[in-house]
């Protein structure tokens, strides 16, 4: 899978077969982050290197699709109702996420903490559920919330699963791209390996979220073709020293097992 | 989605429409909850389009990470990048966040599902959902739609909206279907007078046999969006007027504490 692929404003792109034009207005979108919920046509040329005529053409044509809206209060537009629309067919198919939420919650709730679901794509994780155990409003996990695969637990738990080829080929190509974050998530990934290959479960202590510590356990069976990993994440100050390891993991290990007993249930019936 | 944006004009009306990128989003916005899955062949029948320009936007979709091919033969599903686009929004959302508790407790009193709701160009979409029972309800799930006309939420969205907008959005609704529009739009008097005297409006199983929904509003658009406080219970556990009796003023509770908690009061 390829992980990104952009143009370069004003040259073409060399495959004669890319639609460019649907690139750059998916760019403009992909351009929105959380805690910067509200874009102007000049920031949005500003940061995709698109001129500010082409930028205006693409923004008109995504609110004409819901996926923008213009807010004239701020003179600057907002992502779009519609992209949840656009999701919901994915979500949906997804019956894992209904299947786990009760126990996900539950979990969330002990842990003071919050229990995602997530699966791979490209050089990420992606949340398809989360259930939010705590008040934290910095720390906002939600549904298609993007992790990297080196610094995040749910990363590593899905790294450490695969097949080592297909997982060594990645991290070269994550490597190549980032040589420096690498240096900096070599020796946790390291860790991280080990953890699995002995006790099921990886951590990442801070590594993506400063004040967040998270564990993750990947299913052991493919679901609808894709392996799924759980995790739960703990803001730090609420964690006594060791309680990562010794009490939440054993909680997720379980949650896990219980999911794959209730999968094989509604295999057999 | 169950609503067609309308088509661009004449050219010399929109000459600042990118029809390509439009046309990608129409092949992303075919799939369906039940139909995971799509050939060339099935975008080429819903959006009209030639099957050359069609391979070429999957094409495009797929090195983007949008669509995810499988086969031979060729076969699409939607990508995880969807989903990544829709994270900044609902994250926004700190009313997902901070109604989420109260929305919770109203669920459990109601033996039901308390949501909040939004207008998606001619229909409404979930954005949040507490349900009584997470294990037995699966729906509804965030982006699930329900009808603007025919549901008591959108009824109220359509009582409350700025009027520029409610205006807009009912000749589109007109347009778009005017059949349905005829048969509900006289429901909307009766709701607006509902919404006015008690603060909720309710729907007696017309959008759903099986099901009651109520509505409250809040006063007025939070980051642009005027957002539906929706309460769904079976009709089987009670007769309407009782429901509507216990349930419409605590769902005028909710809305007006979560006003009061986002300052808009």
């Amino acid at each position: 899978m390829i992980v990104a692929m952009t143009t370069p404003p004003g040259s073409r792109h060399p495959d004669p077969a890319f639609a460019t034009t649907l690139a750059h207005g998916l760019s403009v979108l992909q351009t929105f982050r959380h805690g910067e919920p509200a874009l102007s046509n000049r920031e949005l040329a500003d940061r995709t290197g698109l001129s500010k005529a082409t930028i205006s053409r693409l923004t008109d044509t995504l609110v004409q699709r819901g996926l923008l809206r213009y807010d004239a209060s701020l003179r600057r537009y907002r992502l779009g109702t519609a992209l949840l629309s656009l999701s919901y067919p994915l979500l949906a198919s997804i019956k894992l996420r209904q299947l786990a939420r009760p126990l996900m919650t539950r979990l969330a709730n002990a842990a003071g903490g919050s229990a995602s679901l997530g699966m791979h794509h490209g050089a990420h994780m992606v949340y398809v559920e989360t259930c939010r155990g705590h008040d934290a409003v910095a720390f906002r996990p939600d549904i298609g919330a993007m992790l990297p695969l080196l610094a995040s637990a749910m990363g590593r738990a899905w790294l450490a699963q695969a097949d080592p080829a297909e997982a060594d080929a990645l991290i070269a190509s994550l490597r190549a791209a980032d040589p420096a974050a690498w240096q900096r998530h070599a020796a946790g990934w390291e860790q991280a390996r080990r953890d699995y290959a002995e006790q099921g479960y990886c951590v990442a202590e801070g590594e993506w979220h400063a004040d967040v510590h998270a564990v993750a356990v990947p299913m052991r069976r493919r679901v609808d073709g894709q392996v799924f990993v759980f995790n739960c994440g703990v803001p730090v100050r609420r964690l006594r020293a060791g309680e990562l390891r010794q009490r939440i993991a054993p909680r997720l290990l379980t949650l896990v097992a219980r999911v794959e007993k209730m999968l094989e249930r509604q295999d057999a019936d | 989605m169950p609503i067609e944006s309308p088509p661009p004009r004449a050219p010399s009306g929109e000459r600042d429409f990118a029809t390509t990128l439009a046309h990608g989003i129409d092949i992303l916005a075919c799939f369906r909850a039940d139909r995971p899955e799509l050939a060339n062949k099935d975008f080429a029948e819903q959006t009209g389009l030639s099957k050359s320009a069609v391979a070429r936007l999957t094409h495009t979709l797929v090195e983007l990470g949008f669509l995810l091919r499988s086969g031979p033969p060729a076969r699409y599903r939607l990508g995880a990048s969807v989903l990544a686009l829709s994270y900044p929004l609902l994250a926004s959302m700190q009313i997902r966040q901070l109604a989420r508790p109260l929305m919770k407790q109203l669920a459990d009193h109601a033996c039901g599902a308390v949501s909040l709701v939004v207008r998606d160009r001619l229909q409404m979409v979930y954005v949040e959902t507490a349900r009584s029972n997470d294990a037995l309800q699966t729906r509804p799930d965030i982006g699930a739609a329900l009808p603007l006309l025919s549901s008591a939420a959108g009824k109220a969205w359509l009582c409350r909206a700025p009027e520029a907008e409610r205006a807009a959005v009912l000749n589109q609704l007109r347009v778009a279907d005017p059949r349905h529009y005829a048969e509900h739009f006289p429901s909307l008097e009766p709701a607006s007078r509902d919404l006015a005297q008690k603060g909720y409006c309710g729907n007696n199983v017309q959008w759903r046999p099986d099901a009651y929904g109520f509505a409250a509003p809040l006063c007025r658009p939070y980051q642009s969006l005027l957002y539906v406080f929706n309460c769904g219970v079976p009709s089987g556990d009670g007769p309407y007027r009782a429901r509507a009796a216990d349930l419409g003023p605590r769902l005028v509770g909710l809305a007006r504490e979560t006003e009061r908690l986002l300052g808009l009061t």
